[in-house]
């Protein structure tokens, strides 16, 4: 998975569609919708994603495999969540559970938070960065597989990004917290 | 960059000895300047791993509204499945009087080929006892039918796996993509017949296929005789296509 966006979006696409169903049917035929189904197989695939970039999965056993016990043990783990939330909204009658159900993507407030910051960011930061912190590529990767003419014209343009960046988290403090919190 | 920028960096992204990694971590709980500037960097990409993943997410989004809609659930067959099935048997009802129509008519190869081509069984990643990430590609492809995208990952599995395992899966994802380069087909078959290996019969009988769509019927046929001669895989189908009169 290791490339361009397209070689990985093609990897990506490849595997996510030869598992979809029958990972899905897992959380479909132990009480969750469609749509839970979804939610979890897609955040498995993120995982293994993350796992494959991190060299944490080195291929031993077969990629469906993995991620059925990725989406096995979230799944188990959002059901046993539900149950506890259940039984605490009937003693407490409080909806303390703000955050993603799932806990991997962020949601709501916090993801608005983001988005806004990004779009603050520009769109050529935005790239550059996700590609170099996000997925790994290294500044002469980028350099190579986009329009920027060399390695040290990509380590300063990142320099420049991660500034402005800093300084747009400075000035939403309650973003700074949840992002704090998060690593 | 700034001093401080610039070792922040090397040590979140581990590219410091683990001698130097103590110093700044000493130093990080002596300077609260450098500390405050430290979860800054890290608050920073925070973010950034938020945002990527939002948009690995936006992407996975974009492959499952290309997919075709299907039910997951295959308990209960829907009218529009019931009516596709009572389609289906007509068709096979169909196809056996055609088969009769076409042994006493004309028939051109391309409707032989049409008829008698389906892309042979998908590798299994255990049986061949193969790890490469590549073939793992190839073989999530292939179960997919997406044999267009299966032939990159079969370029990038060779000295991975054997080659005429390779081979043999590209002739046959040639000749199954929207345009077939049918003569790399016979090329790449011709590699599975040149070594030793458990392929031998089906190699035949898809160069034989390739061959005859593209015409060359004489030489299709010499190995269509083979095959019924020794009983090998798709015999039956062979003799069935020796006995049409094939324009």
């Amino acid at each position: 998975m290791k490339g361009s966006k397209e070689q990985r979006d093609r990897a990506l696409g490849v595997i996510y569609r030869s598992n979809k169903e029958k990972i899905c049917s897992f959380v479909l035929s132990n009480s969750g919708s469609e749509d839970e189904a979804k939610d979890v197989f897609q955040e498995a695939v993120i995982a293994f994603y993350e796992n494959v970039r991190d060299g944490k999965f080195k291929g031993e056993s077969a990629i469906s495999t993995y991620l059925y016990s990725i989406t096995r043990f979230k799944w188990l783990n959002q059901i046993k969540k539900n149950t506890i939330r259940k039984g605490h909204q009937e003693s407490v009658e409080q909806d303390q559970f703000t955050e993603s159900p799932l806990a991997t993507l962020i949601e709501g407030e916090r993801k608005a938070g983001v988005l806004e910051v990004l779009e603050q960011l520009g769109a050529s930061c935005k790239k550059l960065l996700i590609e170099n912190i996000y997925h790994g590529a290294s500044t002469k990767e980028i350099a190579n597989n986009s329009s920027y003419s060399s390695e040290q014209i990509v380590r300063n343009k990142k320099y420049k990004c991660l500034q402005k960046l800093k300084e747009l988290i400075r000035e939403k403090p309650a973003l700074i917290k949840v992002l704090k919190g998060n690593g | 960059m700034d001093k401080d920028q610039h070792i922040i960096e090397a040590y979140l992204e581990r590219t410091m000895t683990s001698e130097v990694r103590l110093a700044f971590e000493q130093r990080l709980s002596q300077e609260p300047a450098l500390s405050e500037a430290y979860e800054n960097e890290m608050a920073a990409r925070e973010l950034i791993k938020q945002a990527g993943r939002l948009e690995l997410k936006s992407t996975l989004e974009d492959f499952d509204s290309q997919m075709p809609e299907e039910s997951t659930h295959k308990s209960v067959i829907p009218l529009w499945a019931k009516n596709a099935m009572r389609v289906a048997a007509l068709l096979i009802l169909f196809a056996g009087v055609y088969q009769v129509f076409l042994t006493f008519s004309g028939v051109n190869t391309s409707e032989v080929y049409g008829t008698y081509f389906e892309a042979y069984e998908a590798p299994s990643v255990e049986r061949d006892g193969n790890e490469s990430p590549n073939w793992k590609l190839v073989v999530a492809s292939y179960r997919n039918e997406a044999y267009q995208e299966a032939l990159p990952f079969l370029e990038q599995s060779k000295g991975e796996v054997p080659d005429y395992l390779i081979a043999f899966y590209t002739g046959i994802s040639l000749m199954a993509v929207q345009q077939p380069d049918l003569e790399q087909a016979v090329q790449n078959f011709n590699t599975v017949l040149a070594t030793d290996n458990d392929y031998h019969q089906q190699a035949e009988w898809y160069k034989a296929l390739a061959l005859l769509k593209m015409e060359k019927v004489e030489e299709a046929k010499v190995i269509f005789k083979r095959i019924v001669a020794a009983k090998n895989y798709k015999h039956k189908e062979a003799e069935s296509i020796l006995k049409l009169n094939l324009k």
